[in-house]
């Protein structure tokens, strides 16, 4: 048997990205998007139907709403009201993460200056500004989840 | 001298480890996983430990190094997960007594732990990380005066130009997973490295390489560059201050 060059790469180390905080961040970015982007489709189309498409009328609204929202399930929330919580959810860390990213990647916020540097050498995504702002996303979000849910599921 | 000679501790641990080597066989085209015991120091590298089993136990075991101090960047593989040097990483200091060794992800294989380093390389000279002057003519020929630099246009491009071409930020990118064509970490802060040059004058050409969707734009900072680079190169900083460049238009400070 001849010996060939590999034409595939070698398989990436998994657990190497689901370990640190910036990861995660990519990680809630890009899947809160995706799903963020297919929700916008169903979300039109369902307000669109309701709307009758341009032939507003409240029987139309009553039903598709309706339908749409379900049976109640705790308190004053419906089915929809948990689709809408969660889906909130994503907007908030896609929105505050995504306001973090543009910040930074457009005023350079919390971009160190490059120095001179000595070891131990501390890469800039864990020392302090960029750090800081992290957490301040973690807290936003937690932030957003304590209102969301009085909004949701008390009232 | 002899003081501090005296001071010094010189305790020698010993200890043996179990190394589990993911190794390619690039006849059947797949891998396969080979232990062996060796007992080592608390003074001696992962590299230290892989020459012990070439010469000692298993002479095929495929190994790429040369420096074995952490300069030529020949020996970097993934260690316990993360990819490392494997001259300066102490099996001591991993803290485990069972040590996987795999070949860096994202290249392509060629033998046991040694990769195809082509296409990285190549991907590092697109981004022309080289002196460009306007006037070849004065850089190459008329060679009569000195490119002045101060220690603080030095500053600005110190950090990146510490940068070994090891492969192990361009191995931890899930980008570079995701899409084949990015250009990587490395040679993004090659190109950072080179455009923050206050001798340098060639910060237009490099853009069109830079400024596209394999350039910096397949870049979303997960950071992990930075994070496993063996020489704190920091290239996740260079990409952001690339695109930071890009989308206010002022070129990098020199």
């Amino acid at each position: 048997m001849t010996e060939k060059l590999a034409t595939k790469r070698n398989p990436p180390k998994w657990s190497l990205w689901l370990r640190g905080l910036d990861e995660w961040l990519l990680i809630f970015q890009k899947v809160s998007g995706a799903i963020l982007a297919i929700y916008l489709i169903g979300h039109t189309l369902v307000i669109s139907t309701a709307l009758g498409f341009g032939h507003p009328s409240q029987l139309t609204w009553d039903r598709v709403i309706g339908l749409i929202e379900g049976p109640r399930v705790v308190g004053v929330a419906h089915v929809g009201t948990i689709i809408e919580y969660l889906i909130a959810l994503l907007a908030a860390v896609h929105g505050a993460n995504g306001v973090r990213l543009i910040l930074m990647q457009y005023f350079g916020l919390g971009l160190p200056k490059p120095e001179r540097r000595t070891y131990p050498m501390i890469p800039s995504p864990r020392k302090s500004p960029q750090l800081v702002y992290k957490y301040l996303v973690i807290a936003v979000v937690i932030v957003f989840i304590i209102l969301a849910s009085y909004v949701a599921f008390v009232g | 001298m002899s003081s501090v000679k005296a001071g010094l501790k010189l305790e020698v641990k010993r200890g043996t480890f179990t190394f589990r080597v993911k190794r390619y066989d690039p006849k059947t085209g797949g891998y396969r996983w080979s232990e062996y015991k060796v007992e080592v120091t608390n003074r001696q590298t992962v590299l230290d430990a892989l020459l012990k089993i070439k010469s000692t136990q298993d002479a095929t075991l495929a190994v790429r190094y040369s420096c074995r101090m952490g300069i030529c960047g020949s020996c970097a593989m993934i260690i316990n997960g993360v990819p490392r040097l494997a001259c300066e990483t102490k099996p001591f200091e991993l803290g485990t007594d069972v040590i996987t060794i795999e070949p860096l992800s994202n290249f392509k294989p060629i033998k046991d732990l040694v990769v195809d380093m082509d296409e990285f390389f190549e991907k590092h000279k697109s981004v022309k990380p080289w002196l460009i002057r306007r006037d070849e003519r004065e850089q190459f020929e008329k060679l009569d005066s000195y490119y002045v630099q101060t220690e603080e246009q030095l500053i600005n491009y110190l950090e990146f130009a510490y940068c070994i071409k090891c492969g192990a930020c361009y191995s931890a990118c899930p980008m570079v997973f995701l899409n084949k064509n990015y250009l990587g970490p490395q040679a993004l802060a090659a190109a950072y490295r080179w455009s923050a040059d206050n001798r340098d004058e060639g910060y237009v050409l490099r853009l069109k390489v830079i400024d596209s969707d394999n350039g910096v734009w397949s870049c979303h900072y997960s950071g992990t560059c930075s994070k496993v680079c063996p020489k704190g190169a920091d290239p996740a900083l260079a990409i952001n201050l690339l695109k930071k460049s890009l989308l206010t238009g002022k070129p990098p400070a020199r």
